[in-house]
């Protein structure tokens, strides 16, 4: 007879760790699968940075003390790497000039950046060192069904599929999901917005002028086919200990008029971008890749007996942290179904409450932030040279970010309506910018 | 479609978005089944890395 676990859960990423290591201490029979051989190895662009400004995702995240602290929900994960703390968010228009917003957190961090490898080599750790876990590597989770009394996954293991069978299934697979695929709920998304494409790479030997920081490259000029975001961190690596290492990443909107790839796009910004000077005595340590679908939030992450948590129920992206957050809450609630048949629903309740985008204003704010893309790059320089010497204070987050930046620009309203009085109009209009138009993922 | 290794950077972004599962990973890198594989220009649409060419 077929083994029948407590719980499958597809993907061990974050989310699907989380939530394997919390079932497991509570004695559930999980079986793990991810299609990696090397499950805690990352080749996926991911900032990977700990976004700390209380209420994000109605929590609040901190470092001490070698691990990561979620204080509403009351628990904590060792984290053994080293730490970069962001000093500072750096906004660089095509021309150089610049809009920075200084840490707001009381040890006056924006964010704080981590090593994912790291985070991930510790809780896999515990997951394999857990019993009742079995761990399936170079599996892919290609379809679930739901039954009578629980789930059927079809697995693909060396070429081969075969269907595993549990009470409980998880969809931790990431922004692209095929168990959420497989059972049509990216049919109740409220609109898709288009896919990107994202190659990032670290590298030694940067001449970075804002050590420190998060740094956002704003505006058209920066890129060959004129859409697209490019940012650059400094990141703990593992692989350069002695050095400081810095990941850029650059994402292209992936559908629409053919555009130059991610990796054209990287290519040109550290060899002929506007700040190639940065970059002439750096060397590439490695190279990552993402492919994303973009999409508003899964509004119900329950699909009968599938559980859905991370950014397999996204907008676009929950965070790391919001990941280990969800797959933690998810654990809870599945273990209290496991245990009295019902449960799954305080998860549900607890995802449409705290995940920001699931609430269509935020969007609509986030958005009216993200409109100066649609600017041209010299309003972009002039309205960023009106904030030299401003003292802006905030977090990067991508949820309350794009209002700082809206607000350290109206500050010098009454001045821009003086002198650029349609660019001033462009300004008040943002609301009305469409999120397409923002992204610049095509027509609206 | 095939996917040359040597670009594959192994994000696996292609592999979940093949509309006929003709994506596999193996040894940490995406392989295209060519007999299942349907031309549709899907994995070298959005990859990164330009790993996915005929």
């Amino acid at each position: 007879m077929q083994k029948k676990y407590d719980v499958i859960i597809a993907g061990a990423g974050p989310a699907g760790l989380m939530t394997a290591q919390v079932l497991g201490e509570r004695g559930a029979r999980v079986l793990l699968v991810d299609m990696k051989k090397d499950i805690a190895r990352v080749y996926r662009a991911c900032c990977a940075n700990l976004i700390i400004e209380p209420g994000t995702h109605r929590e609040l995240v901190t470092y001490a003390g070698g691990a990561f602290h979620f204080a509403e929900n009351k628990f904590s994960i060792p984290y053994g790497g080293s730490i970069i703390a962001l000093k500072r968010s750096v906004k660089v228009s095509a021309g150089g000039k610049t809009l920075i917003i200084s840490g707001k957190s009381p040890e006056g961090n924006v964010a704080l950046s981590f090593e994912k490898e790291i985070l991930l080599q510790g809780m896999l750790a515990k997951a394999a060192a857990c019993s009742t876990i079995e761990i399936m590597p170079e599996t892919q989770a290609l379809r679930a069904e739901n039954t009578a009394d629980g789930v059927a996954v079809t697995l693909r293991y060396g070429g081969r599929e075969c269907a595993a069978v549990s009470r409980i299934a998880v969809a931790a697979d990431g922004v692209n999901s095929s168990i959420v695929e497989s059972l049509g709920l990216n049919k109740t998304r409220r609109t898709a917005f288009g896919r990107f494409m994202v190659a990032s790479c670290h590298m030694a030997g940067v001449d970075c002028p804002y050590p420190e920081s998060w740094v956002t490259f704003m505006g058209k000029g920066h890129t060959l086919g004129g859409r697209g975001q490019i940012y650059m961190c400094p990141k703990p690596h593992s692989g350069a200990k002695d050095t400081v290492v810095y990941e850029l990443t650059v994402g292209v909107p992936a559908l629409g008029p053919p555009t130059p790839s991610a990796k054209q796009e990287l290519d040109h910004f550290i060899n002929q971008g506007n700040f190639a000077s940065w970059f002439k005595h750096a060397r590439i340590i490695d190279t990552r890749a993402a492919a994303l679908n973009f999409a508003t939030p899964l509004i119900h992450p329950v699909e009968g007996n599938v559980v859905v948590v991370g950014d397999a129920a996204a907008f676009i992206e929950t965070y790391v942290q919001g990941a280990i957050m969800y797959g933690y809450q998810a654990a809870h609630a599945i273990a209290q179904q496991l245990a009295t048949g019902s449960g799954l629903d305080a998860y549900a309740r607890s995802w449409k409450h705290s995940f920001e985008y699931n609430d269509p204003e935020e969007i609509k704010l986030s958005t009216q932030g993200f409109g100066l893309h649609v600017l041209d790059d010299g309003d972009i320089d002039y309205l960023f040279g009106l904030t030299a010497g401003d003292d802006i204070h905030g977090f990067v987050n991508e949820f309350s970010e794009p209002m700082t930046v809206r607000g350290a620009i109206f500050n010098h309203m009454a001045q821009i309506k003086n002198e650029r009085p349609a660019l001033a109009g462009m300004l008040e209009r943002f609301g009305e910018v469409s999120v397409k138009d923002a992204l610049q993922v095509g027509s609206s | 479609m095939k996917i040359d290794a040597k670009k594959c950077a192994g994000c696996g972004g292609c592999v979940n978005l093949c509309p006929v599962e003709a994506i596999s990973f193996i040894d940490d890198r995406a392989r295209i089944d060519e007999a299942a594989c349907t031309d549709c220009g899907t994995c070298a649409q959005v990859c990164g890395v330009e790993a996915p060419g005929k």
